[in-house]
């Protein structure tokens, strides 16, 4: 840990964390900020019993070695805290990997010892007692050494009087093992550790089999924690310094070099580089960055250095609320997950229960030998795995929430998941949403001279003007690299138009009404190349140049390019698709039949958008609605599925059920598709967990399955069900 | 032989039964702290230790987890009603935080649900 960027310098002191065990109460935490204050160089010092650390806010010099040994004289261990959250995982991810290794270690240790074990009993059947002798050590071995989790399980639960998974993997282990050695050293009778011997190996296979996928379920977060930086540049007190992020402030100017990442979300404030955006928004190409433009904390800066101020730090930028969002998706649980809990609280003791009917039955009620019945009591007992129906959709989740994650499409949760798999009908916002949101101009018709000159007159005209149209023809005029006129004696009619005079000549640009206002009288060509481009859904603008009409231009919000194939594939889907929108029908009609759309909901005041989504839900069941999240909340909420979608940088993250962080419609598609192969992962997990134990525990009591084996398909069973989970990484989407 | 084996059967199902009886009957342990923050401690050794905890609604509850074991399964405690998922480093003392909104009771698991908790909200 490197301890340096830990320090708070503003103060000229430093401030230290140290993390404090052996605390058991409040008041141990007072002692040792007692002592700790009285330490030389030790401005103040506080210690947390909460969160079990102390801050200690010191002189620069003061070795922590010096705070370490003040707490320990006081009675308690101290270390210098570990503190970045991504340090953590790396630690994290180190102690898992060690898990892993010993859980593999231990596997190996135990089939070294079980192979001789079973060599001698199934193979040679050796029943000589050098034999017997051989296989109750080795057996020994396997059953207290590496079978004393179980028993340490066992314990704590019977001492707060309850049972667990290793209270039956002990019963039964030791019942079969004990039995054994009775009849090697004092009576009469078979052996067989082979059976306790094998069982617990199998048992321990299937822990390291599960760490091993269990790991892998919850990538995800990791993945995206590690798209952070880890420090920032900031200036302060005039001065550049290196800080960890979390010690960023907001309204911190920060300093970002070629090829650096990022740290917070915030504005640009001096220079100019393109940033690659494809982590968060899925955006392929560089994105330019000018002053007064947002960037988002872990993108990655490509080609120049900027300064930009912090807008939002913590646990407020963009990646720590979708890091948010996923935690949260993977704590939930799908509604059908309810029944599983239930089953599992009654598991255990159900399972003891009906092992011991099962022994009583064949010893005392079948008569047969109590060999038998030892060992249909221990296949009872190892066989019922309520793992299996624990992680039936807990496992699913995680993988599915966090494939999702990292394509860009965040599912809030188990109901949500469940809400897009029953989803019917798709309601489209339209403006943002279907289409770009952004008019631009999509034809020219020119009536004297060429379409370019007509560009650049217009352009040249409405760049001193402010309306939303005229932004379009400037842009237009832009893209095609032209160069603009200075008008004279400009003037806005609001609602009709502009006048202006350009190069002598005396321009309208504006409405039908402008120029009747100024009795110019159109052509009946005119007329109706302006009616098919209104039919269109079009906004036509009439340029005219000294009292005579020379073009017309057609603006219009144009569709995405992903919207069309995206709802084509939603009815090759069965989903009826419909738009809403306040646009009068003309253009609403026109823009749906571009996209392909079933049904059309326009003139709806933004109000009642959610009004309609009550009625649709009221006439044909269940309905999703698309909105971008900020406008359309209340249809978003009213819906039984949400989808908002965010424009790379502005995500509305609390609406909506799932988010979709590209602006691609694609991923509502995406979105469904992996909320139905996630629910019927869970559909299955479910099933093969109900299944197995209903059909496993009859099959062991019935006695027609040998315990070891049934011990196998216990360990096996938990982990098909993770594997099974993890398919879903690999589901083409 | 048989009237054995009827009776040890009767046995073992009374005591099932009378398993039954005794969780529903927990009555929890209370916080320790009642002004403010309701504050629990539980351990995570094999199972959660107290169990079962009884908190009163609408005022913010602290349940402070130390694991003391390093079992894979009890790494994560998840409380579903309130969207928690919190990883417990072994040896640390890890806070739960959250409001208990409403009354009722909530379980709160590790990731497979063979841990078992009870929140009593009342």
């Amino acid at each position: 840990m490197d301890n340096e960027n830990l320090n708070d310098k503003t103060s000229g002191n430093i401030k230290k964390i140290f993390e404090i065990t052996g605390m058991h109460c409040a008041s141990c935490a007072l002692t040792i900020e007692a002592r700790l204050n009285k330490l030389p160089g030790v401005n103040k010092a506080t210690v947390n019993f909460a969160t079990q650390k102390a801050a200690v806010e010191c002189e620069e010099n003061l070795p922590d070695e010096k705070v370490v040994e003040a707490v320990k004289a006081s009675g308690y261990l101290a270390a210098p805290a570990k503190e970045a959250a991504d340090e953590d995982f790396d630690h994290d991810q180190s102690v898992r990997e060690m898990e892993i290794k010993k859980e593999r270690d231990l596997f190996i240790f135990s089939l070294a010892l079980t192979i001789p074990v079973v060599i001698l009993s199934m193979i040679l059947r050796d029943k000589s007692n050098t034999s017997l002798m051989v296989q109750s050590l080795l057996a020994g071995i396997v059953q207290f050494y590496v079978g004393v989790r179980f028993y340490r399980g066992f314990y704590y639960a019977a001492k707060n009087q309850t049972a667990n998974m290793d209270t039956l993997i002990a019963i039964g282990t030791s019942a079969a093992y004990l039995y054994s050695l009775a009849t090697t050293y004092l009576m009469k009778g078979e052996v067989f550790y082979e059976t306790s011997a094998l069982l617990i190996t199998f048992v321990i296979l299937g822990k390291w089999l599960e760490a091993k996928v269990k790991g892998r379920a919850g990538e995800a977060i990791k993945k995206l924690l590690g798209l952070q930086a880890k420090t920032a540049r900031v200036v302060r007190d005039g001065q550049e310094i290196d800080l960890p992020i979390k010690e960023v402030k907001l309204d911190d100017v920060v300093i970002v070099r070629p090829g650096e990442k990022i740290p917070v979300d915030g504005k640009v404030v001096e220079g100019r580089s393109s940033v690659d955006e494809s982590m968060i928004s899925g955006e392929s190409l560089p994105v330019e960055k000018n002053v007064g433009d947002f960037v988002v904390g872990a993108t990655l800066n490509k080609t120049g250095s900027f300064r930009f101020q912090a807008t939002k730090v913590g646990k407020d930028t963009v990646l720590a609320q979708i890091i948010k969002v996923v935690e949260e998706a993977q704590s939930s649980k799908a509604p059908i997950q309810k029944f599983a809990d239930t089953v599992s609280g009654f598991f255990v003791p159900t399972v003891v229960a009906l092992s011991l009917i099962t022994f009583i039955i064949w010893y005392f009620l079948v008569l047969s030998p109590f060999v038998a019945a030892l060992l249909a009591f221990t296949a009872v007992l190892v066989i019922a795995c309520p793992c299996a129906l624990g992680l039936a959709t807990p496992t699913a989740i995680m993988v599915g929430t966090g494939r999702g994650a990292q394509e860009g499409i965040l599912i809030k949760g188990g109901e949500a998941l469940e809400a897009a798999n029953k989803i019917r009908t798709v309601v489209f916002d339209k403006t943002g949403t279907l289409t770009r949101g952004k008019p631009v101009v999509t034809d020219l018709t020119a009536y004297q001279g060429s379409k370019t000159e007509l560009l650049r007159q217009a352009a040249s005209i409405e760049k001193i003007s402010e309306h939303p149209l005229a932004e379009a023809i400037v842009n237009s005029a832009k893209e095609k690299n032209l160069e603009l006129l200075k008008p004279e004696k400009f003037e806005a009619i609001p609602g009709h138009g502009v006048m202006a005079e350009l190069a002598g000549k005396q321009f309208l640009v504006g409405t039908e009404k402008l120029m009747i206002k100024f009795d110019l009288k159109m052509a009946d060509a005119v007329k109706a190349d302006k009616s098919r481009l209104e039919a269109e859904g079009k906004t036509v603008m009439i340029v005219a140049a000294d009292k005579e009409i020379v073009g017309l231009i057609a603006v219009a919000d144009t569709l995405k390019d992903s919207s069309k194939e995206a709802i084509a594939e939603l009815k090759k889907m069965g989903i009826k698709t419909i738009m809403i929108t306040g646009d009068n029908r003309n253009t609403a009609q026109a823009i749906a039949r571009q996209a392909g759309i079933d049904e059309v909901l326009a003139e709806v005041l933004p109000e009642d958008k959610a009004k309609e989504i009550k009625s649709l839900q009221l006439s044909g069941g269940r309905v999703a609605m698309v909105g971008d999240g900020i406008n359309d909340a209340p249809a978003l909420t009213q819906a039984n599925l949400g989808i908002a979608m965010g424009s790379g940088t502005d995500i509305a993250i609390e609406a909506g059920g799932i988010v979709l962080i590209k602006n691609d419609l694609r991923d509502v598609i995406r979105a469904i598709k992996l909320s139905r192969a996630t629910m019927s992962k869970i559909k299955q997990n479910m099933f093969w967990a109900l299944f197995y134990n209903s059909v496993g525990i009859p099959i062991a009591a019935f006695g027609l399955l040998r315990a070891e084996f049934a011990g196998l398909a216990m360990a096996l069973s938990s982990v098909s069900v993770v594997a099974n989970s993890l398919l879903l990484k690999r589901k083409k989407l | 032989m048989k009237t054995i084996g009827f009776i040890l059967i009767a046995v073992v199902v009374l005591l099932y039964v009378w398993w039954l009886k005794y969780t529903r009957g927990q009555k929890g342990v209370s916080a320790k702290e009642s002004t403010g923050i309701q504050v629990f401690d539980i351990l995570v050794k094999g199972v959660y230790s107290p169990n079962v905890i009884r908190a009163k609604v609408g005022r913010p509850v602290r349940i402070n987890f130390i694991r003391k074991e390093d079992n894979e399964c009890s790494r994560f405690v998840v409380f579903s009603d309130f969207k928690i998922r919190k990883e417990l480093p072994e040896g640390e003392v890890v806070p739960v935080e959250f409001m208990p909104d409403r009354p009722g009771e909530f379980s709160f698991t590790c990731d497979m649900s063979m841990y078992r908790g009870k929140l009593i909200v009342e």
